[in-house]
């Protein structure tokens, strides 16, 4: 299980949002920082295969990221996603275990489990535009896992949901990072000081820190703030 | 995980988010009422009642042979100008409308007799084949169809034909407002809704999304389309009733050069809509597909039917190749004057635009799914 980027660039127009980025990603938690506009976005657009870089490659396993393999083994969960309004969230996770293959009687007992993990199964024959902020999220949360991604891509997954909720999230990605490949982006730092093993800071397209954070570090949060003020 | 076939699954999905839509939903009722009304207003042409429609359908002079027996009678009861004299005689006006049809309107109607009818007819159909510059081989073509047509024609009144027939190109306008309204935001709210990330990060959210969202959109509007089909020939037959429509499609279009009767020109007008109906949807889905935006989809799919259908009425015969083209798309075709279409369509034989066209529409459908096939495959998801 290796996810590697080499020499990953993207350019719009006259801005570089990726710069020439190499890393290489095995199973944990590997928690993506930087302010607004520094390329997580971008980068892991490139990682789910749903954007193409405009130089360098992205290889999981040496497969391509937009071969239908990979696809199989991912779990995305896109930052300000989308739903269906007129679909009830068990409909919603339904249509998601049908876009990720799954058999009908497979998808009613995942789509139950999911519910369940996330908390909505007294909820689930609701409509979700009737769903809080946070309740929507979690729902987003589910669809990713639907597959039992190997790789898994969350872009600030914490946004709306409330302190007890993103405890509970972060017990999760924790129990996933043991046998997936997790990245996880983030503005907020305590979401990650505590169950990244590794963290990849990022500023103008570029990797300005990448490795485990450690007590001998110092604090990270002081760190982060000096860094993206 | 191993990956299962879900195109069905998803099918019915896109299918509920069609139906769920409530563009949809009000558009689906309202041209519903719109039909029925519509049916009634067509068949009783505004008259109050129906004293008018059954003067002329049971008129004494039904499966009569329009010959100089009868133009004679007819000289009879009518002034010059052809309008009936005596209300008793109303069963005579849809023959003087007819002829008035085959002379042109303003000659006088005092000596018309039976042969001139058919001359004259015969004279303004070799009159079309010049301005449309028709080659020889379809001037024979139509020679050999004309000889097939039984004549003296024996008199029907077209009440009820001439209302399905308007009938059935009204539903064309209607598909277009039904499939603007209802499938410019399958792709669109995809992005609209930033929904496009999840679903093309799936194993299924490429190939079998695309098809599937075709598949929905296409039986849509053809179920759409055939309900609101059905309740328009309902009300008219049970209204009305199906008269006349055994007739000889001359006696509605008496320019047209085939044996046809009125059912069967209805049965290829329905045909004609049925596929052109499966182009325009796929047309629709495409324009959804490339724009990504509800609104303009709609506005696109209306102005293009629009500027076609212009088009088509606009360019000069002389332009052929292009004034025939835009006379083949649905837009245009769904009307019983496409019997007048006489330029023929060279594809390895001749064939008349009604024959050629549900093939064409299917051909030109498949370039289109394909087509956007790719632009889908390709699609990036750049914006936030």
């Amino acid at each position: 299980m290796e996810l590697v980027a080499d020499r990953l660039t993207k350019q719009y127009d006259n801005k570089i949002a990726v710069d020439r980025l190499s890393f290489t990603l095995k199973p944990g938690v590997t928690g993506l920082l930087g302010a607004n506009g520094a390329g997580k976005t971008t980068l892991m657009r490139m990682i789910t295969g749903i954007l193409s870089p405009t130089s360098g490659e992205i290889t999981y396993d040496g497969k391509e990221v937009k071969s239908e393999e990979y696809r199989n083994i991912l779990g995305f969960l896109p930052q300000d996603f989308g739903y269906y309004p007129e679909f009830t969230g068990k409909e919603f996770l339904m249509y998601f275990c049908a876009l990720k293959g799954l058999s009908k009687k497979d998808a009613k007992v995942r789509t139950s489990e999911l519910l369940k993990m996330v908390v909505l199964e007294d909820v689930a024959n609701k409509k979700v535009r009737k769903y809080s902020g946070g309740m929507k999220q979690r729902l987003g949360i589910a669809q990713a896992l639907i597959n039992r991604p190997e790789v898994l891509i969350l872009d600030e997954p914490t946004a709306g949901l409330d302190p007890k909720e993103r405890v509970r999230f972060r017990n999760l990605i924790e129990e996933l990072g043991k046998e997936s490949i997790v990245l996880l982006s983030t503005h907020i730092v305590s979401d990650i000081e505590n169950i990244a093993d590794r963290l990849i800071m990022m500023r103008s397209g570029r990797i300005i820190w990448d490795g485990k954070w450690t007590e001998e570090n110092g604090s990270l949060e002081e760190f982060y703030l000096k860094e993206f003020e | 995980m191993k990956k299962e076939n879900c195109f069905w699954t998803l099918y019915k999905f896109e299918l509920r988010k069609i139906t769920r839509n409530i563009v949809a939903i009000v558009t689906f009722l309202v041209l519903l009422f719109t039909g029925l009304v519509q049916a009634n207003f067509e068949v009783t042409g505004g008259y109050e009642g129906t004293k008018h429609l059954d003067a002329n359908m049971n008129s004494v002079i039904n499966d009569r042979q329009i010959d100089d027996e009868l133009m004679a009678e007819l000289m009879d009861k009518t002034d010059e100008a052809g309008n009936i004299e005596d209300p008793e005689d109303e069963g005579y006006e849809g023959l003087s409308e007819w002829v008035q049809d085959v002379m042109g309107y303003g000659r006088v109607f005092d000596d018309i007799d039976g042969d001139m009818i058919y001359e004259e007819r015969t004279a303004s159909i070799e009159e079309a084949h010049d301005e449309m510059g028709l080659t020889q081989e379809e001037r024979d073509y139509w020679k050999e169809q004309e000889d097939k047509i039984t004549k003296p024609f024996a008199y029907r009144s077209d009440n009820i034909s001439a209302a399905i027939f308007e009938g059935i190109s009204n539903h064309m306008l209607m598909l277009i407002m039904l499939t603007a309204a209802s499938l410019s935001s399958v792709f669109a709210m995809e992005t609209q809704r930033k929904t496009d990330p999840m679903i093309r990060s799936t194993i299924n959210g490429t190939k079998e999304l695309y098809f599937a969202k075709m598949a929905a959109g296409m039986s849509y509007i053809l179920m759409s389309l055939t309900a609101l089909l059905a309740s328009f020939f309902a009300v008219v037959g049970i209204r009305f009733g199906f008269r006349g429509m055994d007739a000889a499609i001359q006696l509605s279009r008496p320019f047209a050069a085939c044996a046809l009767n009125m059912w069967q020109v209805a049965g290829i007008l329905l045909v004609i809509l049925l596929t052109g109906a499966v182009l325009t949807t796929a047309f629709a889905l495409l324009i959804s597909n490339l724009t990504r935006n509800a609104v303009a989809s709609m506005a696109l799919v209306i102005a293009a039917y629009l500027g076609l259908y212009f088009g088509a009425m606009s360019v000069p015969l002389k332009f052929r190749f292009l004034s025939q083209a835009l006379n083949l798309l649905p837009g245009a075709l769904v009307s019983s004057r496409m019997v007048y279409e006489y330029r023929l369509i060279h594809l390895g034989g001749y064939f008349t635009c009604y024959q050629a066209a549900p093939v064409i529409y299917i051909v030109l459908t498949a370039l289109l799914v394909t087509l956007g096939y790719v632009f889908y495959k390709k699609h990036e998801i750049k914006a936030n």
